[in-house]
């Protein structure tokens, strides 16, 4: 393989792949900036300008999420993230329900499951629909030029229509590009911030009343490079824990004495604590700010982003969360159970033991991993107080925007290997090149 | 004459069409781009034409395909030739429909076409016109009985046109073998012709090869080879010492372990494991240490296999004991399978399990999934009386689209409610009254049961009542086609499993007809099924027995609740309470519970078609590499042509030993060395890649994808274990010393496996592993919306609804003001 890329675009069906995705993702992008009918794009500029906060709170996170959307008033402003609730709900439901949940595990109820989801997304969304139309009656009625209630009923058909085709268009991409297709959209959504980023960049350089340094620059280049490589030495950093299964034997040798491992990542939550924690936070500092209760709005104020009381609680809030999720995504009794049915053991350990071992491994693994995501998460707060960095720029070099890119990046990536693996042994297949001579 | 092709769908199948062209399933049923060919082969007529005549004629054909004239434009007229020789030889006029067949078969699609309308015929025409051109085709059965009845049917037919016909059976010697695959046609079953395929990879002299290439295969019973029994890859193994636990040891203790307490089976009976308590319970039994020490693990694999032999594998159901033998029952075909065993020492655990001598462990040599191998063929078409209602993966699979071909004759056959009782002994009573009921009036009936068990306990209860009757199962497939033959007469009762359930063409009154009449008035042959079966398909194949060609015929199933369907998936939970009452004793008429049979097969046929899928997706990285080794092996064998680094680091020794030895000889014993270390490579690589399935699933914990995983780890163990087979080849050669007699060579180091023979393998596949939560882990998305809805969207939309209202009042109050 002499370059990889080149590679990518020989092998047909990845080419076809490749381009597919990209046209969707160019599809969702030219959608992101589709504004809702009835609404003034220049007015909600102005406004956006003005207050140099979007929407501010919980908002900001939103507009991460959905690609910019959000800030847009776009037809895709609430991004497939109706479906993704929808899937919760579901997934909730099948706990509280033992007759949903028997469904589910019928190999049919699976697929059934899905089609439900996809049913019940178009309720969901319309409530989101009408939340947010709400919202910007509330916060920006100047720009509305048609009656309230026209705005709110347009509104929510062209948001929820919006929802329902990503949401096919996700499928489409998971189904015949590469990826994940939610992923991937969330993905090109951070993406597509980084040429305003660079602007803004340039601008905050040339504006002479500004306090940025351009030195700065490139010792957080520097740094960018550094918090990346660890990005991905974290996320590929695993905990081999070697298990046995007594199911196969094959002659003398029993097989699956070296090859079978359960991997325990050093962050096994991804970023989910980070969005969980800034949510946590943010959320409640809006209310306090909104209610006209001083000694709340005082407090509110000591809680702002580039305080060190918000940046202390938002480490230890990740850290919690980390230790939180993870209980509830890898639950050692559900690994346990998994491993004894199929046979499995852990050498070494009792098998009754099972449970308490990958526990004590478990709580082991997230300490560094959840100092890690905390650290890496507060980065852009530091580089954007210390250095004066525009807070836009500095968003992309840590927190969620990088950990979901890495994270993107690595899984696309590794599914692309795959594509690659194959190709090779067609290329070996193909007259010629099994090297070969007669004697 | 001119006979119209009938266009007879229900409203439910329309709809069913409808709803498939919504999804871009191709099943075509406007027959217009077919019909016109139809016509075409009706202008020519043959009728006057002497024996003589219709040998010019074929001569004139074979002439004009071998100049090269496009067969599309001479098909008209060979399939009327074909269908005039079938009307002389055979004394069968083809219908319509079997030309329409035909010429679907032809243009490579899968023909749907009932029971009893002449499939065999119609693989006849495209067959003829394929091998004509001089490409090979393998037309494939159900079954080695169907094999052997079509060639000595069909033989003259192709032989009249100048072709030579082949049968290949499981018995075939390998001598014969080579013959019936150097034939134009050969009739064969898929799984004899994936076997043979097999063991041509294991081939190390060129004149052991017996097949000629794989070019054109016509599929007969599509569904079942393509759908039912492409859920197991074919696998051929070669004998090899045992795992050292002697077998009989462990089932020694295999009584002391309690089911539920020592050990759980899963739902599906798939699997089976033991539970903490079971595993003490080993431990205190053999005396070995836990099944967390390395050094005991073998005694626990031993004790997992046993138990699968003890409580998944039934005499008389899964196996017989014949000969002092096991003999493995198809799971699909009711029939013996030759030269299968079971895997991973079940086979071992399973003659001790009946006192028999133990024969030798196997390897696995080598594997490929009927889906594969079906790929291979450069023209593949099917047909089968049950195609549409799995359309879409047939599409899916092997790219054949689906034609409907109508009936020449309108079914006639009435399909009867299912019956549904509370026990199984009420349900064997309701049973035993029906069969009674048609017997006295001297109707045929034909019963379907699901395992050999079952036939011979009904047929001893029916000889007690005084209803003399035939068993047709695995312990006497001999005498299948006298059975046959007679199951359509006046007043049998014909008892079967499986083996009746497909393929077989029972005709009122036997083959002379005899009373035809009577039994046409008495409502034609009655097929009764003791149960429902894996999918509906396999329930429409049995009722397809009867009514044939458009004679009546009636079809019932009885069915229980005690039935293994409403078992295997606890669906007895969603049976209405009343009826599970102890008091309870009637037949029941609820269209609940009837729902409940349908839902139990839909669960169980998208249960299959994911392990299917599961299995292509893994498979196909090894289907490359298998190619890869083919091509080295080949290269080798026939063509002398070797890896470049063998060529390298072997040419001085090859010089001299061309010196001592001849150059053929030379060149033998170089590829026997190089052929022997690549499958002993492969053959480790194939039982790797089995292990790594097994635990493959692990990775969803760190959120990777298993397939993904498995691609990459297979992919370089490849690389590198092919690299080192070739250097181990080196090393050997280089080792090989010339005396003064010729050459010294340790026979060991190149011998392979001493027999083969075919395994049965299930249920390896890391299917249905879920963890949803992990989903979205790298965008963090999920809690992103979980917090959005629940938390803020109800809180913001009351907050900014009161804000807008304190405004209007706001604006109100300045306004009164």
């Amino acid at each position: 393989m002499a370059n990889p890329i080149i590679d990518i675009f020989k092998v047909k069906e990845l080419r076809k792949r490749i381009i597919f995705t990209l046209i969707c993702l160019l599809v969702f992008r030219l959608g992101a900036y589709l504004p809702l009918p009835g609404i003034d794009r220049n007015t909600i500029v102005n406004y956006l300008t003005q207050s140099s906060q979007g929407f501010g709170g919980i908002f900001n996170f939103l507009d991460l999420i959905v690609g910019g959307a959000f800030n847009n008033v776009s037809i895709f402003m609430l991004g497939i993230m109706p479906y993704i609730t929808t899937s919760i709900i579901i997934n909730l439901l099948t706990i509280i329900f033992p007759k949903l949940k028997k469904m589910y595990e019928e190999e049919g109820g699976k697929k059934k499951m899905q089609r439900y989801t996809r049913y019940l997304t178009v309720p969901v969304t319309m409530i989101q629909a009408f939340t947010t139309v709400q919202m910007l009656l509330g916060q920006i009625p100047q720009a509305i030029r048609i009656s309230n209630v026209s705005f709110i009923i347009i509104g929510m058909i062209t948001v929820t229509t919006g929802t329902c085709f990503l949401m096919w268009l996700g499928e489409q991409i998971t189904q015949r590009g590469i990826g994940n297709g939610i992923s991937l959209l969330i993905f090109a959504g951070i993406v597509a911030r980084i040429p305003s980023a660079i602007i803004t960049l340039v601008q905050t350089i040339r504006d002479p009343n500004s306090q940025f340094n351009p030195v700065f620059l490139i010792i957080t280049m520097c740094l960018f490079v550094v918090i990346v490589a660890l990005v991905i030495y974290e996320q590929q950093g695993q905990r081999k824990i070697p298990v046995y299964y007594a199911k196969r034997v094959i002659g003398r040798k029993v097989y699956g004495s070296q090859n079978h491992y359960l991997p325990f990542k050093i962050n096994p939550s991804g970023v989910i604590p980070v969005i969980f924690a800034s949510a946590i936070l943010t959320f409640p500092i809006q209310i306090m700010q909104g209610l006209n209760i001083p000694w709340l709005a005082g407090l509110a104020n000591q809680l702002t982003w580039d305080g060190p009381v918000y940046n202390v609680l938002y480490g230890l809030f990740i850290i919690g969360f980390s230790y939180f999720y993870t209980q509830v995504t890898l639950n050692p009794q559900d690994i346990s159970k998994n491993i004894r049915e199929n046979g499995g053991s852990i050498p070494g350990i009792r098998s009754e033991k099972m449970e308490e071992y990958l526990s004590k491994i478990l709580n082991r693994i997230i300490l560094p991993g959840s100092l890690f995501l905390a650290f890496i998460a507060i980065i852009p707060n530091i580089i954007s107080v210390v250095f004066h960095f525009p807070r836009s720029v500095a968003a992309l070099m840590g927190g969620t925007s990088l950990l979901i890119l890495v994270g993107v990046d690595l899984d696309t990536m590794s599914q692309i290997e795959g594509y690659l693996r194959m190709h090779h042994h067609e290329g070996i297949l193909k007259k010629g090149k099994i090297k070969g001579r007669n004697l | 004459m001119k006979q119209k092709i009938h266009n007879t769908y229900g409203l439910r199948d329309n709809f069913r069409f409808l709803v498939n062209r919504l999804k871009g399933i191709p099943v075509e049923t406007n027959l217009g781009r077919y019909t016109p060919v139809v016509d075409k082969i009706r202008q020519h007529s043959f009728r006057k034409l002497s024996h003589s005549g219709l040998r010019e004629k074929a001569q004139e054909i074979r002439k004009r395909l071998a100049s090269g004239e496009n067969p599309d434009n001479l098909l008209p007229v060979t399939y009327a030739l074909v269908g005039e020789l079938c009307a002389r030889i055979l004394g069968q006029r083809p219908y319509n429909v079997q030309y329409l067949a035909g010429v679907v078969l032809y243009r490579g699609r899968l023909a749907q076409m009932n029971t009893g309308e002449g499939k065999t015929l119609a693989i006849v025409f495209p067959a003829c016109l394929q091998a004509l051109q001089g490409k090979k085709v393998h037309v494939m059965t159900a079954n080695d009985y169907l094999a052997g009845r079509d060639t000595g049917f069909l033989g003259k037919v192709f032989g009249f046109l100048g072709l030579t016909t082949g049968c290949v059976q499981e018995s075939t010697p390998d001598t014969e073998k080579k013959s019936a695959y150097k034939a134009d046609i050969t009739y064969l079953t898929a799984k004899q012709a994936g076997f043979d395929f097999l063991r041509d990879q294991l081939a190390y002299n060129r004149k052991d090869l017996v097949q000629e290439g794989l070019q054109t295969a016509i599929i007969d019973e599509a569904d079942f080879i393509m759908i039912d029994e492409a859920r197991i890859p074919m696998v051929i193994a070669g004998a090899m010492q045992g795992s050292g636990v002697d077998p009989y040891a462990i089932n020694n203790i295999i009584p002391f372990l309690q089911p539920e307490r020592d050990f759980i089976t899963d739902k599906n009976r798939r699997k089976i494991s033991l539970t903490v308590s079971g595993q003490k319970m080993v431990q205190k039994l053999m005396g070995c240490g836990g099944i967390h020490e390395t050094r005991s693990l073998h005694y626990y694999v031993a004790v997992h296999v046993a138990l699968h032999a003890h409580h998944l594998l039934e005499r008389d159901r899964d196996y017989i004991v014949r000969r002092g033998r096991i003999e493995l029952v198809d799971e699909f075909t009711g029939r013996i399978a030759d030269k299968r065993r079971w895997p991973y020492g079940i086979q071992a655990a399973l003659e001790a399990k009946e006192s028999l001598t133990l024969r030798p462990e196997g390897r696995i040599y080598g594997s490929i999934t009927i889906q594969h191998f079906l790929g291979l063929y450069r023209k593949i078409a099917g047909l089968t009386a049950t195609a549409v209602q799995s359309a879409a993966e047939f599409h899916r699979f092997y790219g054949l689209g689906t034609v409907i071909i109508p009936p020449n004759m309108p079914v006639r056959r009435m399909d009867a409610p299912d019956r549904i009782f509370k026990t199984k002994m009420e349900k064997m009573k309701a049973i035993m009254e029906e069969i009674e009921k048609s017997h006295t009036t001297g109707r045929p009936v034909l019963v379907g049961t699901v395992s050999v068990r079952e036939s011979t306990e009904l047929a001893k209860a029916l000889t007690g009542k005084g209803i003399p009757c035939q068993v047709l199962n695995a312990r006497n497939d001999n005498e299948e086609a006298a059975i046959i033959a007679r199951a359509g007469m006046l007043s049998t009762v014909t008892i079967s499993t499986n083996m009746a359930g497909r393929g077989t063409d029972i005709k009122l009154g036997g083959e002379k007809g005899t009373g035809r009449e009577k039994i046409l008035s008495l409502g034609g042959l009655y097929v009764i099924g003791t149960n429902r079966h894996e999918s509906e398909r396999i329930d429409n194949q049995l009722r397809g027995r009867a009514g044939r060609q458009g004679d009546p015929g009636e079809s019932r199933f009885f069915i229980s609740l005690e039935d293994p369907l409403f078992k295997r998936f606890g669906l007895t939970e969603f049976i209405p309470e009343k009826y599970l009452k102890p008091g309870f004793n009637e037949e029941i008429h609820d269209i609940k519970v009837k729902r409940e049979v349908i839902r139990a097969q839909d669960i169980i046929e998208s249960q299959n078609l994911e392990i299917r899928t599961t299995l292509v997706k893994y498979s196909s990285l090894l289907e490359k590499q298998r190619q890869c080794i083919q091509i080295i092996r080949l290269n080798a064998l026939i063509n002398g042509i070797f890896p470049e680094s063998l060529v390298d680091a072997c040419r001085k020794k090859y010089k001299k030993l061309q010196c001592v030895l001849s150059k053929e000889k030379a060149d033998t014993l170089f590829s026997r060395i190089l052929l022997v270390y690549i499958d002993r490579f492969w053959s480790g690589h194939l039982a790797s890649a089995d292990d790594l399935q097994e635990g493959i699933h692990l990775h969803r914990y760190s959120g990777d994808e298993p397939l993904q995983k498995f691609i990459k780890e297979m992919a370089s163990a490849f690389e590198s274990g092919l690299d080192k087979a070739v250097l181990a080849a080196c090393k050997t050669i280089k080792d090989i010393r010339i005396t003064n007699t010729g050459i010294d060579l340790d026979d060991k180091a190149i011998s392979g496996p001493s027999s083969t023979w075919t395994y049965l393998v299930n249920d390896n596949l890391p299917v249905s592993f879920k963890i949803t939560w992990n989903a979205f882990r790298n965008t963090g998305y999920m809690m992103m919306a979980l917090i959005f809805t629940v938390l803020v969207s109800p809180v913001l939309a009351v907050y900014y609804l009161v804000k807008r209202l304190q405004k209007r009042k706001r604006i109100i109050g300045t306004l009164k003001n």
